[in-house]
């Protein structure tokens, strides 16, 4: 356990708490199952000794592999795998400020609807602030592949969001 | 976009974007959260403590055992054969150099001495014992009853010198007086 390893994971913690439990109830359907997997996660981390090149890319990845250990393991909540892969509800509740592009409120509906995948890259990229090579190692895709994603993503979503002003 | 030029969230569809509030955690997961750091805080602290113990143990034995081998290594020295302090009960025997016994000189061990010391590549030397006296390598008197001395022939660098009583002169006589001493204990 290398000094002060602990202090620097509560400042990642207390830095990217909601993104992080946001990204848990992303993949489990579930706020209380999220938060659990969270500190499981956590708990894990703070006893491993080993370097780590990017301590937030690792907390996210944990917190992530928690997330889906959970889903794969427990039969109960086969749910919230079907949940996950269905689509649904994010942890996105709406701003409190009118923007340039429209309202927010659809805007968090439309990006509610997306699928859980598309969800989390946005969750990470934007709400976040994590950087593609973090985004990567998070979910063990290669770079490119993240940002072609991503600029894929929000040009579907500001195609929606036109189409709702349209209409 | 190009991912090797990592893009500033500047785009105002992003902006927008990040404008959407997340939903903040509960307080039992703080709290929780909470205790994990701070037993995880105690957690380290006690085994920065207990890391650091071993060193002060390693430095501790690397000490003393630094001192065993240099008293080894001082005490094994001095059982060579040319740094053997000067045994106990040395006699001083004037000259003749042959012993009134008829005991015999020889320079190497006879048949039927002890043969119970290990046998050292160092050959035997002469050794300066004091300022003026330098004593030759040992030699072995085996006497009528079959016991063996050690034995070494001492030069004095005492010049024998006689006064001519009619000049009053000093004459040297002999430099450097050989002696023979012989150990009074049996035994090589």
């Amino acid at each position: 356990m290398q000094p002060g390893h602990s202090d620097r994971l509560a400042e990642i913690y207390e830095e990217y708490r909601r993104a992080l439990v946001a990204m848990a109830v992303n993949i489990l359907g579930c706020r209380h199952r999220a938060e659990d997997a969270v500190h499981d996660a956590f708990a894990r981390v703070v006893q491993s000794r080993g370097q780590v090149e990017d301590p937030v890319a690792y907390c996210f990845r944990a917190v992530r592999n928690a997330a889906l250990n959970v889903v794969r393991k427990n039969r109960v909540q086969q749910r919230g795998l079907e949940l996950y892969q269905n689509s649904q509800p994010g942890e996105v509740v709406g701003g409190d400020d009118a923007d340039g592009c429209g309202n927010l409120a659809a805007l968090a509906q439309l990006i509610e609807s997306l699928p859980p995948d598309q969800r989390e890259l946005i969750l990470l990229k934007i709400h976040a602030n994590l950087t593609f090579a973090q985004i990567s190692e998070i979910q063990n895709v290669p770079m490119k592949t993240v940002a072609t994603r991503y600029r894929r993503v929000i040009e579907a979503l500001k195609a929606k969001l036109e189409q709702v002003h349209e209409s | 976009m190009n991912p090797e030029n990592e893009p500033d969230i500047t785009d105002e569809f992003e902006q927008a974007i990040k404008k959407l509030a997340l939903a903040p955690t509960s307080s039992s997961l703080d709290g929780r959260m909470t205790e994990l750091f701070a037993a995880a805080t105690v957690s380290e602290s006690s085994q920065m403590k207990r890391q650091n113990h071993p060193r002060i143990w390693m430095t501790v034995l690397m000490i003393a055992a630094s001192l065993l081998i240099g008293f080894g290594a001082g005490t094994w020295y001095g059982r060579l054969p040319g740094t053997w302090p000067m045994p106990r009960g040395v006699g001083v025997v004037p000259e003749p150099n042959t012993p009134a016994d008829g005991t015999a000189i020889a320079t190497q061990p006879t048949a039927s001495a002890p043969q119970t010391v290990a046998p050292t590549t160092e050959l035997p030397r002469a050794r300066t014992v004091s300022r003026n006296t330098t004593l030759s390598a040992p030699l072995w008197l085996e006497s009528k009853d079959g016991r063996v001395f050690r034995s070494y022939i001492a030069t004095t660098k005492e010049d024998i010198v006689e006064i001519d009583p009619t000049t009053q002169k000093k004459k040297l006589v002999q430099r450097h007086r050989p002696r023979l001493v012989i150990s009074n204990s049996p035994g090589i």
